[in-house]
């Protein structure tokens, strides 16, 4: 067998300039005194715009004909335990790195005036986190994956922890615990997937593109497990409901930059792992247990939405919002046709702006007025009409409406899960209904009206950086929104090739819940002897 | 072997070369200490320095050979000698945190650094020894320094009062070592790994066997510090000065889970599924104990005290999968966590000044503002310590965890990963005092020089072992060939 590792015929390692560029920042801020603030904000800008420029080479270079894997970089790194430096992105990533090096400047460019103390860490943490980010994304390599997905849980836990909100130690420290809670189980299950490479090939790798290849007959009694162990670990990432606990917490505890980030990428990790590693691993396990989560995706759209709209800090709204719009994609994924796929990974795109967007507005008020509480603002449209016109697109773009970017996502996704399943769709469609309702209904009490709060009436209206940093926002909303061919475009060959081969891998199995294949998936537990050494 | 069948022979010598040197070096000290005027008592430990460097270097031309002499008692072969290396690592590193650190306390006295040579030839013995009485010897060897090395500052009451509990304990426990000697002397007739493992293959099992087994683990694990031998080392560790600690947490420790592994590998080869589920009852308890009682202390060194327990565990996880990739996994783990648990301790000596001891929680408030880096590479151990990548603690986890999945132990793993998860809160505790609460105004970091070479040391082999593993690994493989490479 022919092993695809991809190519790169840029000549240049490009993912690994793009991963390690913000470390070179962080490492230089780290000799910068820490008085020389103005210093310091706009070398990270720079920096970070520097890496966006970049990694738009990416984009003009990418080769949407072909499903294999670009820009590949193969090094042996540890060699003893087979371990690579494998780095390389295809359809599925390309869309979430780029998106990863848009946000960074934006990040950087938002805080500006938001954090006030300690502001040489602060850049230092940012950049940090871009390259755990950039890393996981690109990572072919399921140690170095594991590495860069660890690695951005350091600095998260330091924005969150330090230039957070009043409940911010605990904030901070539940986000990490969850989220390592879930990534050890993903670890044994990787060790234990090494171990079936070895004791089927001879030979001790953690190669992406080789596990696929030679463990394609895991049984089904693994599959059963080792799905299990990826899925909490990328389920409480994305957050699916139950899981999601620590993401309301997060959010409203951490600074705007970090709620962006989070909302915009690190959720975004959880969805990507799931179609990059545990759907083309197990496909059987897959969809052994795509109805479970199915039905745990549309509580989660539901759920996530009714709780968006009882919300009084429009913080914690945007939050759970998340929670619903994540639940859409997760349900999208899990019904294994192209359309689906597609649907979930521009939605995932779209997610992360509009919600970044919403958060940076959030922040916007906020440092205006320190106060998340909606019922403190009304009628801001007559003080604040620049604001409320972007506020307007992000809001929009958020609930779907026709020529914006949501509306392609969440088409896209309805239209492949009514493929496989109407009665999901049904359900799916409610929460895109409440969806608009808490929305409207959030803009409706804060922009109109009549101001209500002498304050209120002296808010200034955007300055000069904040448009700098919304406008990109809506320039996409209308982009995707108008012309989404040349996102749709970039995805489709390895959208594709993955649903082909998951297709091809569970067609001649029955995937149905027999009783029999789950006395083996639980034989394992009580027959441990068997597989003692 | 063939000495064994041959009679009395004369000893092979050079088997002993680097203990004779260790000895030599212990006696000059104590020798030239009367010598040296109270403000140049730092000598002593250039000395041990010295020392260890050249211990170091000796050891390493041992590597690769395979000697058995005294009468089968003693063996110089990959494990033994790599674990002396281990040795002399971690002890530079010691000494180099206890320079400053002694006369911060008044006590800058030659015994100190004597009483650490000592306890490293029983240390030594220890590991290569192939004979339960050898390994008695080497056991109360380094046992008895250490009782002095715990109430070495004579005027503190708490030093005094763990010097004293680590004596009753050590005491009663190497009885109970003794008993279990002597009770798999009356089964077999002899005291010799090759001999018990022989009569075991001819006779078959004997039932006073299992208990000799667990009598021999009981005396191990006072060092070990594992569950239910753990009580003294909260105590032992608070009290004792922080250098000690430092050394007590991680070299002896070693030193008994290196015997206990020799003792089970060559000696109790056929009980490998008795032994391995009694290892694997006392290694998830000393997990889940370890881990769980550290997460509500407030002193930093009773804290790394329940995490070095919580360590312990882990090591014995590498011990009951019985297998290459566990012993590997192991000497990597040791390594590993000398640098992570040498440096926390070490970040408390860095916090030590006038009236402040370093070890309370609020000691370390704030300290991001004051001493950035120090902070910084406290982050490092603590992430280490965790687990989490990229940092050496991250790799021999990963190794360990392995070793057990390839032996089929699931449940322990599942334990061993919820656990460390509970640990990451409690090292977390740490890192909140120092980036996310503000300093209080108090007496000024002293900031010793030989206290911030050792921890960047640390820090630095922390993060280059973490990324690029292979030179331990290596080490390690060639040691676990020992016990598999047949």
């Amino acid at each position: 067998m022919e092993l695809q590792f991809g190519s790169n015929t840029l000549g240049f390692p490009i993912l690994s300039f793009v991963t390690f560029f913000p470390l070179v920042g962080a490492v230089i801020l780290l000799f910068v005194p820490r008085d020389k603030t103005n210093f310091i904000k706009w070398f990270s800008f720079f920096w970070a715009l520097i890496l966006f420029a970049v990694s738009l080479v990416l984009w003009f270079k990418f080769d949407r004909g072909t499903w294999q894997f670009q820009f590949v970089e193969r090094v042996p790194w540890i060699d003893k335990l087979g371990v690579e430096y494998y780095m390389g992105i295809d359809g599925i990533s390309i869309l979430l790195v780029l998106l990863t090096t848009f946000v960074m400047p934006v990040c950087v460019l938002c805080s500006y005036e938001y954090i006030t103390e300690r502001e040489k860490e602060y850049y230092i943490a940012l950049l940090a986190l871009a390259v755990g980010m950039i890393g996981a994304f690109c990572a072919l390599d399921m140690f170095l994956f594991y590495v860069f997905w660890e690695v951005m849980l350091v600095p998260m836990y330091f924005i969150i922890g330090i230039w957070g909100g009043p409940r911010k130690l605990y904030a901070a420290i539940k986000f990490f615990l969850y989220t390592f809670f879930g990534s050890v189980f993903m670890l044994i299950c990787i060790i234990a997937m090494y171990f079936m490479y070895h004791a089927k090939t001879g030979e001790w790798s953690f190669n992406y593109v080789k596990w696929l290849a030679y463990l394609n007959d895991i049984p089904m009694k693994y599959q059963f497990w080792l799905f299990l162990g990826f899925f909490l670990a990328f389920a409480i990432k994305v957050p699916l409901w139950p899981f999601h606990t620590w993401l309301p917490d997060a959010h409203v505890e951490a600074p705007t930059a970090g709620s962006v980030i989070l909302a915009a990428i690190l959720l975004k990790l959880g969805t990507y792992a799931f179609l990059r590693f545990p759907i083309p691993f197990f496909p059987e396990a897959s969809k052994f247990f795509a109805p479970f989560i199915a039905i745990l995706s549309i509580i989660a759209i539901i759920y996530g939405a009714l709780c968006a709209l009882a919300q009084e800090d429009m913080k914690k709204l945007v939050a759970y919002s998340s929670v619903s719009h994540m639940g859409l994609v997760m349900l999208a994924m899990f019904m294994f046709n192209p359309t689906g796929i597609m649907g979930s990974i521009i939605q995932m795109v779209n997610h992360g702006l509009s919600t970044g967007a919403l958060f940076l507005i959030v922040g916007i008020l906020y440092e205006r007025r320190h106060t998340r509480l909606i019922r403190e603002y009304s009628g801001i449209s007559k003080v604040m009409p620049g604001f409320a016109v972007i506020f307007m697109f992000a809001m929009l773009s958020s609930i779907g409406l026709p020529g914006l970017n949501g509306f392609i996502g969440e088409f896209t996704c309805l239209a492949g899960v009514f493929k496989a399943n109407w009665l999901y769709a049904l359900f799916a469609a409610t929460g895109t209904i409440l969806g608009a309702g808490y929305m409207l209904w959030l803009y409706q009490r804060t922009m109109f009206g009549v101001i209500a709060i002498e304050e209120n009436w002296y808010l200034p209206d955007m300055k000069l950086r904040e448009w700098v940093y919304m406008i990109p926002f809506v320039i996409f909303f209308i982009w995707i929104g108008v012309y989404p061919k040349p996102f749709f475009k970039i995805m489709e060959a390895s959208v594709n090739h993955l649903v082909e081969y998951v297709n091809m891998r569970t067609s001649s199995v029955n995937v149905s819940m027999d009783s029999s294949k789950m006395n083996a998936a639980l034989s394992f537990l009580t027959d441990g002897k068997e597989v003692k050494r | 072997m063939s000495n064994f069948l041959a009679g009395i022979q004369f000893p092979d010598i050079t088997a002993i070369i680097p203990e004779v040197i260790a000895l030599i070096i212990g006696c000059l000290i104590l020798l030239i200490d009367p010598f040296i005027p109270k403000q140049k008592k730092r000598l002593n430990g250039y000395i041990a320095l010295f020392g260890f460097v050249v211990l170091f270097f000796v050891t390493l031309s041992y590597l690769g050979k395979s000697i058995v002499t005294f009468f089968d008692m003693f063996s110089v072969d990959n494990f033994s000698t790599s674990m002396k290396l281990f040795f002399f690592v971690a002890n530079f590193v010691v000494v180099l945190i206890s320079l400053r650190y002694l006369e911060m306390e008044d006590s800058n006295l030659g015994e100190y650094y004597a009483l650490l040579m000592f306890a490293t030839v029983g240390m030594m013995v220890m590991v290569s020894s192939k004979d339960l009485i050898m390994f008695y010897i080497g056991l109360e060897t380094m046992a008895i320094p250490l009782y002095v090395l715990a109430g070495f500052i004579r005027m503190n009451e708490r030093s005094a009062e763990s010097a004293l509990k680590y004596l009753l304990m050590g005491v009663f426990v190497s009885g109970i070592f003794l008993y279990g000697i002597a009770l798999t002397y009356g089964a077999t007739g002899s005291t010799k790994l090759v001999d018990i493992v022989r009569f075991t293959y001819i006779n078959g099992v004997n039932p006073i066997l299992f208990v000799a087994i667990i009598l021999i683990a009981c005396g191990l694990g006072l060092e070990i510090a594992m569950v239910p031998f753990h009580f003294w080392a909260p105590d032992v560790y608070e009290g004792a000065p922080t250098s000690v600690t430092a050394f007590i947490s991680v070299v002896p420790k070693v030193a008994a889970i290196a015997a206990l592994l020799r003792v089970y590998f060559e000696g109790f080869t056929f009980f490998a599924p008795y032994w391995q589920t009694v290892l694997w009852l006392l290694s998830a308890l000393t997990m889940i104990i370890g881990n769980v009682t550290a997460v509500v202390q407030d002193n930093v060194k009773r804290m790394l005290a329940y995490s070095s327990v919580a360590h312990a565990g882990y090591m014995l996880m590498g011990i009951l999968s019985f297998n290459e990739l566990g012993v590997s996994s192991l000497v990597y783990y040791f390594f590993a966590y000398s640098f992570m648990n040498i440096g926390a301790f070490a970040l408390v000596i860095y916090l030590r000044r006038k009236n402040i001891v370093g070890d309370r929680l609020e000691d370390f408030r704030g300290l991001a503002q004051k001493d950035p880096i120090a902070a910084l590479v406290m982050v490092v151990f603590l992430l280490s310590l965790a687990g989490v990548p990229p940092t050496v603690g991250f790799v021999g986890k990963f190794l360990i965890f392995s070793a057990a999945l390839k032996a089929g132990f699931y449940w322990l793993l599942v334990i061993a990963v919820v656990t460390s998860v509970i640990s990451l809160y409690y090292y977390f505790k740490i890192a909140r005092s120092m980036y996310l609460e503000e300093p209080v105004a108090d007496e000024p970091l002293l900031q010793p020089l030989s206290v911030k070479i050792a921890i960047f040391l640390l820090a630095i082999l922390t993060v280059v072992f973490g990324v690029y593993p292979t030179p331990i690994m290596n080490l390690a493989d060639l040691s676990a060939k020992v016990f598999f490479g047949y």
